[in-house]
Parts: C-alpha cells; structure tokens; sequence
C-alpha cells in the first residue's frame, strides 16, 4: 500500500470509507425491517400530523417506501456522504500541508497539480463506492423485507447522491487549497450545505418563499426526485460540472499559492 | 555574483559546462510587508560544501524554499543545476535530496515504510544505501514513527535525503536533535558526499558544524546577503584577539593608537586586543614594554559571524571584517 500516493491515500481513507459503508448499512438493516414491520403505524401518524410536516418530507408519507426513501436518500444518505466528502476533500487539498508532511512528499519529484489530482480521485472512489454498498443494501434488504422499490429509482437516488456529495468535496477542496486553511474548507462547505439544506427543506413551508428553495444548492439534489422519476440528466450534469468546476478552481488555487511552513 | 573556487572534484561529476548546482539573481520574496530575501545573487560550485549562516528570520529557510518552488519568488529567479526552479521543479526534485527545518513524518508508519514509500515515489533508490546510511546514523527504523524521539525521526528524515544519492543536497538545519556522536557522523557523511563530487547546501544555526564541513559560508542578515567568502579567507580577514601578559601595569591608550587596533580591554597587568591587518605595529609598541607572556587565538567562525551582525547594530550596513 506503499507504492505510490494513490495507494498511500487509498489506505489513508480506509477507516473514513469503512466507517461509512458500515453506518449505511446497519442503517439500512435496521431502518428497513422497521419500516416494514411498523411503516403503516408510521403512516398514520404522519396522517395525523400537521400539513406543513408533508412539505417537510416531500409528500413522501404516504407510503413504506416512500418513508424509506426519505430517511436513506433525504436525510441519512446526503448526511454520511457529505461529511464523508466534505472531511476528505478539505484533506486531499491540505491535510499534508497541515501535518507538515508535505515537504518531505515535495522533495520527491512531485508536482503539487499529481498529489492534489491524486488524493481528489480516492475521495471521488470512496464516494462511488459508498453510494455503490448504499444501493446494494438497499436493492437486497427492500427485497428480503417486501418493500417495493423500484430498483432502476434506488440506482438514480444513489447517482445523484454521489453527484452531490462530489460537488461538496469540490467546495471543501477548492476553499481549502485557495485558503491553505482545513478550518475554512470545513466551515464553508459545512455552513453552505446545512444552509442550503434548510432553505430547501423548510422555505417551501411558507408559501410565497417556495419558489427560492429552488435556488438552493440542496434543490441540485432533491430537485431531481430520482426516487419517483429516474435520473435528471440537466441536474445531475449540472451538479457534476458543478463539482469539476469546483476542483479546476481548487487546483488553480494550490498551483498559485505559496505552501505554509 | 558571488563565488569562489570549491575543493577538488570528481571528474565524472563535473565538466567547466555543468551547470551551477545553485544559481539565484535577484531572488527576493515578501510577505505582505516583510521583507524576507532582498535581491539575493549567490553561485554555489559543484562539489563544495556551502554553509549557509544567518540568524532565525534572517531568511535562510525562505531562501530554500523558493528553490523548492514552495513558494513564489517576488522578484528574481533561481535555478537548480541549470534549470528553472518555477518551471523545472519537478525536474529538479530528481537531482536533489532535501531535508527540511520543518517537516513530519508519517506517524502510523514505521521509519523502514516511511523511507520506502518515499523511495518508490522516487524510483531508482539502491535499499543498500538505506541499510548503509542507516547503520551509520544507528537509526531504528523497525519503530513507528510516533514511537520515535527526535532525534530518530531526524535520523529517517536525513538518509530520505540522502538515500537516493542526489546531485545536490539541500540540507536546512540537519543536525537538529542529534547528539554530538551523530553529528559528527552527519558531518562525515556531508564531507564524503563532498568528496565524491557532490554538492550540499547546508543552512545551519551551528556554526560550529558549518566551520567544520563547509568550503564556503554565506551570511544572510535580514533577507540581504552581506557576504559569500571561503572560510579560511573569512578567518584570515577577520579580527583576531591578542592576549598580551605584561611585568606591570601598562597603559591601554598606548597600544589603541596603534593602526588596525580595534578595542583595548585592560585586566591588571594583562591587555586583550583585537586587531585587523598586519600584527607587525601592533607587536613593536607592545614590546617597548616587558611582554611576559603572549597569546594569539584566529578568530573562529562565531567572531566572525557575530561581527557581522554587531555591525548592523552599529549601524555600519552591510559592512563586516572584509566585506566584499
């Protein structure tokens, strides 16, 4: 695992992606027999509840699935993913600089453009590959239990959520390595993402602010439905070059700047 | 353009064509308003032993740093056996091994896997350059790093740059946390490295060290170059001190009068002088008096180098012993 800084990264991000898959999974195995078992009773509490907790949940109540849906791929999935993208990306740009490990990678003949480009392609392999076991889980678990899901829908939810999270690990990264700054990368995609979830999530509450929601990075996501209605090929492009953009402004930064001793 | 002629050489190493293993004009980088290199003109040969003196912030760090490419150059340019050190950096990085002042390593690994995993982004490493610097520098590298003590971390971080045998080294404060028996070793190994027509660029606070290894000194004070000069050049020029024992009290003003005399210090029957130039004067008004006992000592590279910087707060510029 030594041979070179993919490698070297690969294993570096072992833990986080470990971590990851594993509070994915024991979500999705203990969320879906749960909803299975109990998801009508849930169904009519949520009847019961006030209109605005709908809008809440994006209409989303009404069915197992649909509850199933909303806690994987509105609230826990998107949670997971992006601190997972958002920590390691702000990583990829200056955890060595912050370590102070970077002068002696340095003294070898690296350019900063390869350890950067490098350490971003484990982070965005770690994403795919977390959304891949979410998908999986999910596609095996929704089978065992007899929740209906459609399986195409489940890939297109896992899709678009490993876009999203892609794009907030670009933020992290370009921020950190225009800054020099892990704190900075952390607090604006942090403060950017919780912000934007809010205003998507809770905007719509209030009628005459609805339509601003959509201006929300949040809305790059569950702006799709992808649950209901497959992939969004303008979003989903949209968020993509949303996140190379966001690496390209990344990378310029750290080839311009001076490295911190 | 500062330089001076290195020691014998290997001729494998080097042809009258080669290229300067260090070549900065007007290097000069700010920070915001501090000033930390000022048009720096330096040429260090091939095969020599450069020592690279200054203070803390006197700007040896930022000077290495900017031939690195770590940071950008304000001004100026700096090349590295000929290429650029913009533009060429990652070029550059194959010829040189480097040790910085500042650095970690990485804790969960042992000392063996750190220098292995530099050595295969390196390419090209012999493991019995490994196995020799580290039976030389006695390092434990079975050890995670963060079991180790500085010193041991100093001694992996040292045949990382040595290991590969690079052209040049570029050493910034290498014997930082050795103990005296290790240094030693380090001095050893930069004067074989030396001899076998290599180059080391050697930025140290210990002037001890730099006098015992090094062919030529630069001595940077506040980002400005205030001399490049061999070190026995340095010492000939410099101030020397005379202890002069006389069989009674003589008077100070007798012999500070005298032409290169700098300062007089009078101690019962004894005289402390230091002098520049010819002793010659200096000797013929002392032994118009009973000399029972003289003492000279050559000035040692700490005089010199403290010379330099009380000169500054004298305010006499960039001006020390010889100054060129």
């Amino acid at each position: 695992m030594l041979s070179s800084i993919y490698t070297k990264s690969v294993r570096d991000a072992a833990l986080w992606t470990i971590s990851a898959v594993v509070i994915l999974l024991v979500l999705v195995v203990v969320a879906l027999p749960a909803y299975s078992s109990f998801g009508e009773e849930y169904i009519t509490l949520f009847e019961s509840m006030p209109e605005w907790i709908a809008v809440v949940y994006g209409d989303e109540t009404s069915s197992v699935a649909g509850l199933v849906g909303t806690a994987l791929f509105t609230l826990m999935g998107p949670l997971v993913l992006l601190v997972y993208a958002i920590a390691l990306g702000t990583g990829a740009a200056v955890g060595e600089e912050e370590a102070r490990t970077l002068p002696l990678l340095l003294a070898n003949p690296l350019s900063r453009s390869r350890v950067l480009v490098t350490k971003a392609l484990v982070v965005a392999g770690g994403i795919v590959l977390i959304v891949l076991a979410l998908w999986l889980a999910v596609e095996l678990v929704a089978g065992l239990v007899g929740i209906e899901m459609s399986s195409q829908d489940v890939l297109a939810a896992s899709v678009h959520l490993a876009a999203f999270a892609l794009c907030f690990g670009s933020l992290a990264l370009a921020t950190a390595a225009w800054s020099g700054s892990s704190t900075l990368g952390l607090a604006v995609a942090g403060l950017v993402a919780v912000l934007s979830y809010v205003a998507s999530t809770w905007l719509p509450i209030v009628e005459s602010l609805a339509d601003l929601a959509e201006w929300s990075p949040w809305h790059l996501y569950v702006g799709a439905n992808a649950l209901h209605e497959g992939i969004d090929g303008f979003l989903l492009l949209l968020t993509l070059g949303l996140a190379v953009a966001l690496f390209g402004a990344g990378l310029l930064g750290l080839r311009r700047r001076d490295l911190k001793e | 353009m500062a330089s001076a002629g290195a020691k014998e050489q290997n001729p494998d190493m080097t042809t009258s064509a080669a290229p300067a293993p260090i070549r900065t004009e007007g290097l000069t980088k700010y920070y915001g308003k501090v000033h930390a290199i000022e048009g720096l003109d330096l040429e260090i040969e091939r095969g020599e032993v450069f020592g690279f003196l200054g203070p803390n912030g006197a700007g040896k760090t930022t000077t290495i740093r900017a031939l690195l490419h770590f940071v950008f150059p304000t001004r100026g340019r700096a090349s590295i056996l000929g290429l650029d050190c913009v533009k060429d950096a990652v070029a550059i990085r194959r010829h040189i091994g480097y040790m910085p002042s500042e650095y970690a390593l990485y804790p969960n690994l042992t000392g063996a896997e750190c220098l292995r995993y530099y050595a295969n982004l390196r390419g090209g490493v012999d493991e019995t350059e490994v196995t020799r610097l580290a039976t030389r520098l006695d390092a434990d590298l079975s050890r995670k790093v963060s079991d180790l003590s500085t010193g041991n971390r100093q001694k992996v971080a040292l045949i990382a740059a040595f290991m590969n045998r690079p052209e040049l080294l570029i050493l910034d404060e290498p014997s930082t946390g050795l103990d005296p028996l290790m240094q030693q070793e380090l001095q050893g190994i930069i004067r074989e490295t030396s001899a076998d027509g290599r180059t080391v660029f050697l930025s140290s606070h210990s002037l001890a060290e730099v006098e015992r290894v090094a062919d030529r000194v630069g001595i940077l004070r506040e980002g400005h170059l205030v001399v490049v000069e061999r070190v026995d050049t340095l010492k000939r020029k410099a101030i020397r001190r005379l202890d002069l024992e006389f069989d009674g009290p003589v008077a100070a003003d007798a012999l500070a009068a005298v032409p290169g005399v700098r300062s007089v210090e009078a101690h019962g029957n004894s005289l402390s002088v230091t002098f520049e130039g010819s002793v010659n004067a200096l000797l013929r008004v002392a032994l118009e008096h009973e000399v029972v006992n003289l003492n000279s000592r050559e000035a040692d590279l700490e005089e010199i180098f403290l010379t330099y910087y009380r000169g500054d707060e004298n305010g006499s510029g960039g001006g020390g012993p010889g100054a060129d």
